[in-house]
């Protein structure tokens, strides 16, 4: 037997298929403790001051292993990067020990305005020089290496110089950062764009990634829209099979932001990804 | 060229405009049949590819009003709040990464509405109510004062006491029931009608623990907080409470402020 003086989170691996943690779920985990190998866990909606989502939080990671998320990084804007910003990511990294720590391959803030949505970059070495730079600096202070997610895609530059899979893969390598793999984003860009969304697969390296995503997305007729409010459609369930067959059992994450249904239901989506990745 | 891209597209939406669009390519007939050998750019269009973003964009922020808000949803339906959602959203930019902290002006921005005043009076007090439920729920912990030390300073001293007010704490009044109405509109309250002639309501609200609190305070006591909340010292502030209110029982005042928790520390000022 072996007693410690002090509790300390799971070391565990994130392995299998986890899912969003969101605040309507609370009550439903801590109390009933159902079997999700691990949570993503949306990390600007904790760089608060206090308050009882924190006390959630720590009680949910004293029993499941996380990943963070983040949408508020901006790592594609020419604004300075926000210090406070990482400064308050890295506490919560220090606090809640997540497994890894993701964000956008994306600008979201402007002019000091913040837009809060994914705005893609132009695909030119412009960018990627930008972007590399900065996430190298991200890196830094956190200490580690993070993910950078290929975002959907509503429009095309003038001034892209390569593919997006090009850029992806490109920045990936520049960075030395890691990839997490929105599958459904690269189904509904591969729509929006008219590519073909197998051949962007093959072309991102295997080692890099190391994270896939699943969402939903709404047709909208013309085109498809990222909208993290549905099951996860056929067509990207196809191509997730196929990005299991190419990088193997990635740590898959089911994504549902907008009417989000019971836990129960999203475990349901996710033992049909159980399903493929352990096929 | 990623500076000016990004600055263009922040300056449209100051200026409402789509100087945006030479940065982007799109489909349509014409572009296709005229590309020679292969198109470009095939699929969505320049002009719904921006409108995708910006609809997209408005939306977020109008959807965050809708969390911080649920009351005032409640008060008018989800299509009447949205329209006032979108309005802001439109014309007050976000300067913070976490979209908790966005809205913080929709009642000053409801009160600047002219037919606000005789449609729903009491609307905009009730935004300012619930703005700061939502502050206080995410505010730090205040640690529990240090009276021993306080007692132990002399009268002087002590009449130059700074009281600080927990980090949750504020203020809100108004001449509407604006706490009975809150309480009417959350889940699961027994349906009762608010009478508008209830009187005013002198609030303050803070976080105790997990709980967000809503305490009716009088009028005298109202303005006493207020005063500490400026940063008067403590005669200051009870000279100005004395002005207004030559019977407010001061001992009383302070003895509930500790009480309900809304002060976790002082200092002297010099
Ligand atoms: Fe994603």
């Amino acid at each position: 037997m072996s007693i410690s003086g002090k509790s300390s989170f799971k070391k565990s691996k994130i392995q299998g298929v986890g899912i969003g943690l969101r605040s309507c779920h609370y009550q439903s985990i801590i109390q009933h403790k159902p079997r999700i190998p691990w949570f993503e866990v949306i990390s600007d909606n904790y760089m608060i001051e206090g308050g009882p989502e924190l006390n959630y939080l720590e009680s949910i990671r004293n029993d499941y292993p996380i990943v963070m998320h983040g949408v508020g990084m901006s790592v594609g804007s020419v604004d300075d990067l926000n210090m406070d910003y990482l400064g308050k990511l890295r506490s919560l990294k220090e606090r809640f020990e997540p497994a890894w720590i993701s964000d956008h391959l994306c600008w979201v803030s402007a002019d000091k305005r913040y837009f809060h949505d994914l705005l893609p970059l132009p695909y030119t070495q412009e960018s990627i020089d930008h972007v590399a730079k900065r996430v190298q600096r991200v890196q830094n202070v956190l200490g580690e290496r993070i993910l950078l997610e290929n975002v959907s895609n509503y429009m095309t530059y003038k001034a892209n110089e390569m593919t997006e899979w090009e850029f992806l893969s490109n920045v990936a390598e520049a960075a030395d950062c890691n990839i997490l793999l929105d599958i459904n984003n690269v189904y509904v860009s591969s729509y929006n764009h008219k590519f073909d969304p197998f051949l962007y697969l093959n072309e991102i390296p295997v080692n890099r990634v190391k994270q896939f995503h699943l969402a939903g997305y709404q047709d909208k007729g013309l085109y498809l829209f990222d909208s993290h409010s549905e099951k996860v459609k056929p067509p990207v369930w196809d191509l997730y099979e196929f990005a299991v067959t190419k990088f193997g059992s990635i740590p898959t994450l089911i994504e549902w932001d907008d009417d989000i249904p019971s836990l129960s239901d999203l475990l349901t989506e996710a033992n049909k990804a159980s399903k493929i990745i352990w096929k | 060229m990623l500076k000016e891209i990004q600055q263009v597209f922040a300056d449209d939406f100051s200026s409402n405009s789509s100087e945006f669009l030479k940065y982007i390519g799109g489909g349509g007939c014409e572009e296709m049949s005229s590309c020679s050998p292969a198109p470009k750019f095939i699929g969505l269009d320049a002009i719904q590819g921006l409108e995708i973003y910006r609809e997209s964009i408005i939306a977020g922020l109008a959807r965050s009003l809708t969390e911080i808000y649920p009351v005032c949803v409640k008060l008018i339906g989800l299509e009447s709040f949205s329209l006032l959602a979108y309005r802001y959203s439109e014309n007050y930019p976000s300067s913070s990464p976490s979209l908790i902290n966005y809205g913080q002006k929709f009642s000053a921005f409801l009160n600047s509405i002219p037919q606000m005043g005789v449609a729903l009076p009491y609307f905009p007090d009730v935004a300012a109510l619930e703005l700061l439920v939502h502050n206080a729920y995410y505010a730090s912990s205040g640690s529990d004062i240090d009276l021993f030390r306080f007692n132990q300073l002399t009268p002087s001293k002590q009449s130059k006491v700074v009281f600080d007010l927990t980090p949750s704490f504020g203020l809100v009044s108004s001449e509407f029931p604006i706490k009975h109405i809150w309480e009417v509109s959350q889940d699961g309250a027994d349906d009762e009608i608010v009478s508008l002639d209830e009187g005013a309501d002198f609030l303050a609200v803070h976080r105790f623990g997990n709980e967000v609190r809503i305490e009716s305070l009088s009028a005298e006591l109202y303005l006493f907080l207020g005063e500490m909340c400026k940063g008067l010292t403590l005669s200051e502030a009870l000279s100005s409470v004395l002005n207004e209110f030559n019977e407010f029982d001061f001992q009383a005042s302070i003895q509930l402020a500790l009480d309900k928790g809304f002060i976790y520390g002082f200092h002297v000022q010099n």
